[in-house]
């Protein structure tokens, strides 16, 4: 074999050998890489040791799940993951000049409440990118569109039926949402609590998905929406995140 | 007037949201689990107790699930 031959033989064996994926690699790949995944991007924020050490106590924990069917333990594991990596890494200071408050004027149950949800939550035949968006994992790779994008406010009546929506949000994973809309969108609870004569509801509630521009939705679109439920006489909004 | 509901604190102190109910949910299940409406309800209940409750600006309270220690 020449020495050129024999060049190109390890060349074309070195094509064929997978690159070994650091550790590094393996947890950012889960921030919108090969291993996608919402619930699990945050390993991008923690260290290689932390990383390892998370992936292990979910592993165990998920272990012992499978004898004892404590799911709860599962939910407390990540949610204490989740903390820490998203923990602040300095002193949180203001990014704000003032801190409104607005006293309750009377009773909670003469107040018209509205429900704001930044989960993305729409009605199926609603779709706020139209009849052909994106679905929940196409909209993954759409994040920077996103989050340079202004967001779109989808209104929801106070008597939609929760089998009508769905959601699509590319920061979190929606498919929880899509399998019950109250985790993030609580308008059938809000529903029997004015039955129930506790609160009133305004005939209109609302949804968008928070992973937009946070510049264009202070400046432009929120005062927007505050004038139009000004418009509508809501007295209290109830917000929920992600 | 406004209640805020999320699973993490410090974004409540950064915006300086007048009341903030913390909930330990992980990401997306900031009123509870899928399926458990007696949590989602008791979140939902604790959000406008603290509309009620609540006496000045950056309120925030950390929702305890009833029984929890």
């Amino acid at each position: 074999m020449s020495e050129a031959d024999e060049t190109a033989r390890v060349e074309d064996q070195q094509a064929a050998e997978p690159t070994p994926m650091s550790m590094t690699d393996f947890r950012e790949s889960f921030h919108y890489g090969t291993h996608a995944d919402m619930q699990f991007k945050y390993l991008t924020k923690l260290s290689d040791e932390e990383a390892a050490d998370a992936i292990a106590a979910v592993l165990a924990t998920a272990g012992e799940v499978i004898d004892t069917g404590d799911l709860d333990a599962l939910s407390t594991r990540l949610f204490e993951l989740q903390a820490v990596a998203y923990r602040p890494r300095e002193t949180v200071e203001p990014s704000v000049d003032d801190a409104p408050f607005t006293p309750l004027s009377g009773p909670l149950s003469e107040q018209r409440l509205a429900l704001i949800s930044a989960g993305g939550v729409f009605d199926r035949d609603d779709d706020p990118m139209g009849p052909d968006g994106p679905t929940q994992q196409e909209s993954l790779s759409l994040i920077k569109e996103f989050l340079r994008g202004a967001p779109t406010l989808s209104t929801i009546p106070v008597d939609t039926a929760m089998a009508r929506l769905t959601a699509r949000h590319p920061g979190y994973d929606a498919r929880t949402a899509q399998r019950d809309p109250d985790t993030v969108f609580p308008l059938s609870h809000l529903r029997a609590l004015a039955e129930e004569g506790r609160v009133r509801l305004a005939d209109e509630h609302y949804a968008f998905t928070g992973a937009t521009s946070q510049r264009r939705l202070e400046k432009e679109v929120a005062p927007r929406w505050a004038e139009h439920m000004a418009a509508r006489e809501v007295d209290v909004v109830f917000l929920v995140a992600t | 007037m406004a209640v805020y509901i999320r699973a993490f604190e410090h974004r409540a102190i950064q915006l300086q949201v007048p009341r903030t109910l913390v909930t330990p949910h992980p990401m997306g299940r900031t009123i509870g689990p899928v399926g458990d409406r007696t949590r989602q309800r008791q979140v939902v209940e604790a959000a406008l107790r603290l509309l009620e409750d609540a006496d000045g600006p950056v309120t925030v309270r950390h929702f305890t699930p009833p029984g929890a220690t």
